[in-house]
């Protein structure tokens, strides 16, 4: 993993309180396929980044690879706009959606 | 990570482990060290097999290879030479890897030598235990998982004299960077901070859009997050630069040169058309050039990627 002093902060409090936002259901953050980043490259990152192991983060990878796309966290939507910057600071293709 | 010595390894090893690192650097430039950090069960299995085997060579050796020569003839290996091939590198090895033996401090000469030895004799072992080799079969008493840790300790020891990126066991890395590393990456470094500094449209992959059709929230996610991410990639960029000129990194250090180096094979790959298949047309001398300088980012990635997979 890591050491704190390269952990970004990440965005923060952008929730806008006028939204209709339903707490209950979770965010979920996808990381999509893209035909540049090296497979070896994408584990690690989400081992990195999630601390997953290595198990976890390959079976993610080949997920993303095979199926274009894979959820790789779910959360606040605070928590999951931190991941979602993290991953695009690391190259990733992510983007975050409410569970449906 | 890394090598647990009371771990119970019941029958085989991690094969993703390194085996070989880079020894902290010696106080005088007198090259390169290497440490051997092969698991107990590897290291047990090698030492037994060793001494074993030798009392177990075939009193035949008949190595039939394909690579027919030019008369179409097969080649087939004179069994003496062949036995007493085997019967050199095996002492060799038995004394390398003896218990009295230091293995965390080796000279390049002496990876050299252990991989080349360690490479034969998984060579030969292995046709010989797959019958391929002719003579008598291999005894029982002899186990075939040995030609596996042979192959391993061959394998990482001459991936560890190549790689640009060595780990050491103190969480650093020892940098080896040669010119055309150093030529390739400085330039594409350079390129990217111009692009990313002048907001250039290539860029645009190394800042996606986080929701996937909402262009209200990607407007308002943009507006958050972009002036950092172009902050801390220009950062890292000027980092880069000066890792290309040291021996030794962090972790964190190899880390940023990780993204960074990613981030200019992204935007070559973006210009460049990339797709599953391949790259696009590669009309132009510039594209040519371009695609040279993509395919040598991804070679210095993977070795850093090896290299960083020793922290995770």
């Amino acid at each position: 993993m890591s050491s704190p002093n390269v952990m970004p902060s990440g965005p923060v409090g952008v929730l806008d309180p006028d939204e209709d936002t339903d707490l209950d259901r979770p965010w979920v953050v996808l990381v999509w396929n893209d035909p540049i980043n090296l497979m070896e490259y994408v584990t690690l990152v989400l081992q990195q980044v999630f601390g997953y192991s290595k198990e976890k983060a390959t079976a993610l990878m080949l997920d993303v690879h095979h199926k274009g796309r894979a959820a790789v966290s779910s959360g606040t939507r605070s928590s999951a706009e931190r991941d979602v910057f993290r991953l695009h600071e690391h190259g990733l293709w992510a983007t975050m959606q409410q569970d449906d | 990570m890394g090598f647990d010595p009371t771990a119970d390894d019941e029958s085989a090893w991690d094969h993703d482990e390194m085996w070989v690192w880079a020894a902290n650097d010696a106080p005088v430039d007198d090259g390169d060290r290497f440490a051997l950090f092969v698991p107990s069960i590897a290291l047990t299995i090698l030492r037994e097999q060793l001494a074993l085997s030798a009392d177990h060579l075939p009193s035949t050796f008949a190595v039939e290879l394909d690579d027919a020569d030019d008369s179409g003839k097969p080649t087939v290996w004179d069994n003496r030479r062949v036995r007493s091939m085997i019967e050199d590198a095996s002492e060799r090895l038995v004394e390398s890897l003896d218990e009295s033996a230091d293995l965390t401090d080796l000279a390049a000469a002496d990876v050299e030598a252990i991989a080349r030895d360690a490479q034969l004799l998984a060579a030969l072992w292995g046709l010989h235990h797959a019958g391929l080799a002719g003579g008598d079969p291999v005894p029982t008493t002899i186990d075939e998982t040995w030609v596996d840790a042979l192959a391993k300790l061959a394998a990482d020891c001459t991936y560890m004299l190549n790689s640009r990126i060595r780990a050491r066991r103190d969480g650093t890395f020892a940098l080896r960077w040669r010119p055309v590393d150093r030529e390739l990456v400085a330039s594409a470094a350079t390129e990217l901070r111009t692009l990313i500094l002048n907001e250039d449209s290539s860029v645009a992959r190394l800042f996606p859009t986080a929701y996937q059709s909402d262009p209200e929230r990607n407007a308002g996610w943009d507006a958050l997050v972009r002036r950092e991410l172009v902050e801390k990639r220009i950062e890292a960029l000027e980092m880069v630069a000066t890792l290309l000129e040291r021996r030794s990194c962090t972790a964190d250090e190899l880390g940023t040169l990780m993204r960074s180096v990613n981030d200019a094979r992204l935007v070559l790959g973006t210009q460049l058309d990339v797709s599953e298949d391949g790259p696009g047309a590669l009309t132009t001398e510039a594209q040519l050039h371009s695609y040279a300088i993509y395919e040598h980012l991804g070679y210095l990635l993977s070795q850093i990627i090896r290299a960083m997979r020793t922290t995770v």
